[in-house]
């Protein structure tokens, strides 16, 4: 279902939203450049209005809500995550397709996000990153136990690790993920080696370490980094045996790496999504200021009040090529101005013999 | 005078692994007495409980309407409902004519049957296993009784009207509650029951099988559907699904999940689904749906905005009802299958004649319980080779799917051959229309 937008051939209304498109791409790279949040409501509603008539797929959907158009950013129709298994979300030909890991879903239900516009996720990649993590022009020897756009082509977190190491590594040792387990022997090896005077910022997802700490607990292993060291962690405990708390994973990274909580950021992120939020220590996360989210009840679709538990719905600025809002099943709630994340909706589980069978699809 | 044994004292404390064995000894020792008792002795006392169940003023009765709500999420209404189809099916007439159809050739002394059996009980539907107690000491089993966790009422009420109502079998039956999976505990019971007959989730069934136990009856996942000829869909008819769809929110085995409806015309099928629809909402009034947890409400959220999803984007599916979470019927024209979160939300089928309702379902082979059918009598053979091929073990009036009989081959075993006879009990003929 993607568009093509031949220059040549292109139409007087095609030529129109090319330029609309440019308009709103200079508005969102300056917000993103230098946020003011009196603008967010004008340029959401903006581009939505965009999003209503480039993106087919999704201009059908707000036909089918039969909703009055948004009167504030509150208010756009946010499509379901789950639409970016169905279907192809995008205001023109992508120049990346990212897709979900499928761990969950099947190789088969894997979600695709089509990004027109990689710059615009490159921007707010970078500017989300040096708002909370580090400052621009920092250098940093960046120790990585996550995709990378080299062995991980369709993944938006690999291609983002990979522009960070551009932007702040001055070093670039390779990945100690391999075939996406965590190499625990290598990565000891460098840790084992690493200059004292010299801080390092470990990005890794959270089971990479968490395997690393096993590891290092069976073999007596620990490590003392180096005074202003960071981990940026993500992904939750994806992929590790069991769940573990925050505190617990916090406690595990202290004596791994001789580290307190505020030296650890966990990242939050989605396939589906051009932005991140970011979580210091055991704050909460916190939406760059070109993404702002919402708890909802899903039922319902409305806000839940604060405090109370509910689904997240982002609406990133930074999707202008493919949809602004989105409805997840992400569970959280409001706490000390940001978003306390408390893992996936869990599955429903059948009350006895009666027989609940996922939705299935020839 | 029958002694009073301590092991036998009533509790609802979950128990411990040694009381468990004590209790299971003491019933398994028990097991004399009710052989003892002639058949017609045992089917007499049998049918007081039941008539105990029954009558205005029953205690039992009046007790479960008061604690089932709360346990169950139901409301008192279809409580009720459960009660009376429950304990109407468990009358003597039927307890004979089971008895008769089943073991009229068993030779107890060839044979005996288990010397105790292990009933372990799903809190999904009020009442799912209790015609396996009772199908157990009309064979001469004496049996424990354990309980779901979420729904401990209705089993304990069970144990204590046979213990009150009919005291010859109060030293065959008793309650073992405990917490299921819990390893020692689960062990001990499969190592002293000759017979286990366990309701609920297949991954709870696996659990058990893995304990060992001697002989095991699963009574596992599955759905029922609705077959519809083509003059029976009528208002009625949609009236009669919606309320057999409501009552235990597709919960049970028993629940339609599926509609396969025999089409007069596009245009009617559209109808007769809205009106399922508007009948599935209007009964939140009479019966309102138990609270959803958040899983489940988010199950059913993530199958609706599918749904219509797939019918915005070209697919052959119409989505009616839905909004804010309540009840939809979703009509599938597609080639795959599309399946019920449950909860109120049916899946309804189009199909040019009920024969070709086959292919419809033959995905689902093995997970079909009952066909509930509405239709001429003389289509019946149609439904019953439908009901045949596609392995159902129950074929009813539509009206009737939640009002199974005692005879019922729940799971495809047979009621009371099952227990004594190493026999699934396995259909090869369609079931029987009733």
């Amino acid at each position: 279902m993607s568009h093509d937008t031949n220059a040549a051939t292109q139409t007087p209304d095609e030529s129109a939203g090319a330029l609309e498109n440019q308009a709103l791409r200079r508005r969102v790279l300056a917000f993103i450049a230098a946020p003011s949040p009196e603008d967010f409501d004008r340029l959401a509603l903006d581009v939505h209005a965009y999003q209503y008539r480039a993106n087919p797929v999704y201009g059908r959907f707000v036909d089918r809500l039969g909703r009055p158009a948004p009167a504030t950013w509150r208010d756009v129709p946010a499509v379901p995550a789950e639409a970016f298994r169905l279907s192809v979300l995008a205001c023109g030909p992508a120049e990346r397709v990212y897709r979900s890991s499928g761990t969950t879903a099947g190789q088969d239900r894997r979600a695709h996000h089509h990004v027109p516009d990689v710059d615009v996720y490159r921007a707010a990649a970078l500017a989300g990153f040096a708002r909370t993590v580090l400052p621009p022009g920092v250098r940093r020897r960046f120790l990585v136990a996550a995709p990378e756009r080299v062995s991980h082509p369709a993944s938006s977190l690999g291609e983002m690790v990979t522009w960070l190491r551009a932007a702040y590594d001055g070093d670039t040792i390779p990945s100690f993920l391999t075939d996406g387990a965590v190499d625990p022997e290598r990565f000891a090896h460098t840790l084992d080696r690493l200059d004292h005077a010299v801080p390092v910022v470990i990005f890794a997802v959270t089971s990479a370490l968490l395997r690393l700490a096993d590891w290092a607990d069976a073999h007596g292993s620990r490590w003392h980094t180096p005074a202003g060291s960071l981990i940026v962690d993500t992904g939750g405990c994806k992929g590790y045996d069991r769940d573990v708390s925050r505190d617990t994973i916090l406690e595990r990274y202290r004596r791994l790496f001789d580290i307190v909580p505020e030296q650890v950021i966990n990242e939050y992120g989605m396939t589906e999504l051009a932005s991140q939020c970011y979580a210091v220590g055991r704050g909460p996360h916190r939406p760059a200021p070109w993404l702002r989210t919402l708890v909802c009840d899903l039922t319902t679709g409305r806000e839940v009040p604060p405090g109370e538990i509910g689904c997240l719905r982002h609406v990133d600025l930074a999707n202008l090529g493919s949809v602004l809002a989105i409805q997840t099943e992400d569970l959280g709630r409001v706490r000390d101005g940001g978003i306390e994340l408390l893992g996936r909706v869990p599955g429903a589980v059948t009350r006895g013999c009666s027989l609940l069978v996922e939705t299935t699809r020839s | 005078m029958i002694a009073y044994d301590e092991r036998l004292a009533p509790t609802r404390a979950p128990l411990t692994t040694g009381r468990l064995r004590a209790l299971a000894q003491a019933v398994r020792a028990g097991g004399n007495d009710l052989r003892a008792l002639t058949p017609e002795a045992r089917i007499a006392a049998l049918d007081r409980v039941a008539a105990s169940w029954l009558t205005a003023d029953s205690p039992w009765r009046r007790q479960a309407l008061s604690e089932l709500p709360m346990s169950t999420g139901y409301p008192e209404p279809a409580i009720a409902v459960a009660l009376t189809n429950l304990w109407q099916a468990l009358r003597a007439p039927d307890l004979a004519a089971t008895l008769a159809a089943e073991l009229a050739d068993h030779d107890p002394h060839a044979t005996p049957p288990p010397g105790l059996a292990l009933h372990v009980l799903a809190g999904n539907v009020p009442g799912v296993g209790v015609f396996g107690v009772i199908a157990a000491l009309l064979a001469g089993i004496p049996s424990l009784v354990k309980p779901a966790a979420r729904e401990p009422f209705l089993p304990a009420l069970l144990v204590d009207s046979i213990v009150s109502v009919a005291p010859e079998l109060r030293r065959v039956v008793a309650l073992a509650p405990w917490r299921g999976g819990t390893a020692e505990l689960d062990s001990t019971a499969a190592r002293e029951a000759d017979l286990v007959l366990a309701y609920g989730r297949e991954a709870t069934l696996d659990a058990l099988a893995a304990r060992g136990p001697r002989r095991l009856l699963r009574f596992g996942q599955r759905l029922s559907l609705a077959l519809i000829a083509r003059n029976a869909a009528t208002p009625a008819t949609a009236a009669t699904l919606a309320r057999q769809t409501a009552l235990f929110d597709q919960q049970g085995c028993l629940s339609p999940q599926i509609v396969c409806l025999e089409e007069s015309s596009p245009a009617e099928t559209d109808r007769f689904a809205a009106t399922l629809a508007d009948e599935l909402a209007a009964l939140e009034h009479e019966l309102p749906r138990a609270p959803l947890t958040l899983g489940e409400s988010a199950t059913v959220w993530r199958f609706v905005e599918q749904q219509r999803w797939r019918a915005q984007e070209g697919d052959a599916i119409v989505v009616h009802g839905g909004v804010d979470g309540r009840p939809s019927v979703v009509c599938n024209r597609t080639s795959g299958i599309v399946m019920s979160p449950t909860f109120r939300h049916l899946v309804l089928v189009p199909v040019p004649t009920l024969a070709d309702a086959e292919p419809v379902l033959r995905p689902l082979a093995g997970m079909i319980e009952g066909i509930g059918y509405a239709g001429p009598l003389d289509r019946l053979a149609e439904a019953s080779d439908v009901a045949a091929r596609a392995g159902a073990h129950r074929l009813c009036p539509l009206e009737r799917l939640q009002a199974p009989p005692f005879a019922w081959r729940q799971s495809g075993y047979g009621r009371l051959a099952s227990l004594v006879a190493d026999e699934t009990g396995r259909l090869d003929t369609a079931p029987a229309y009733a």
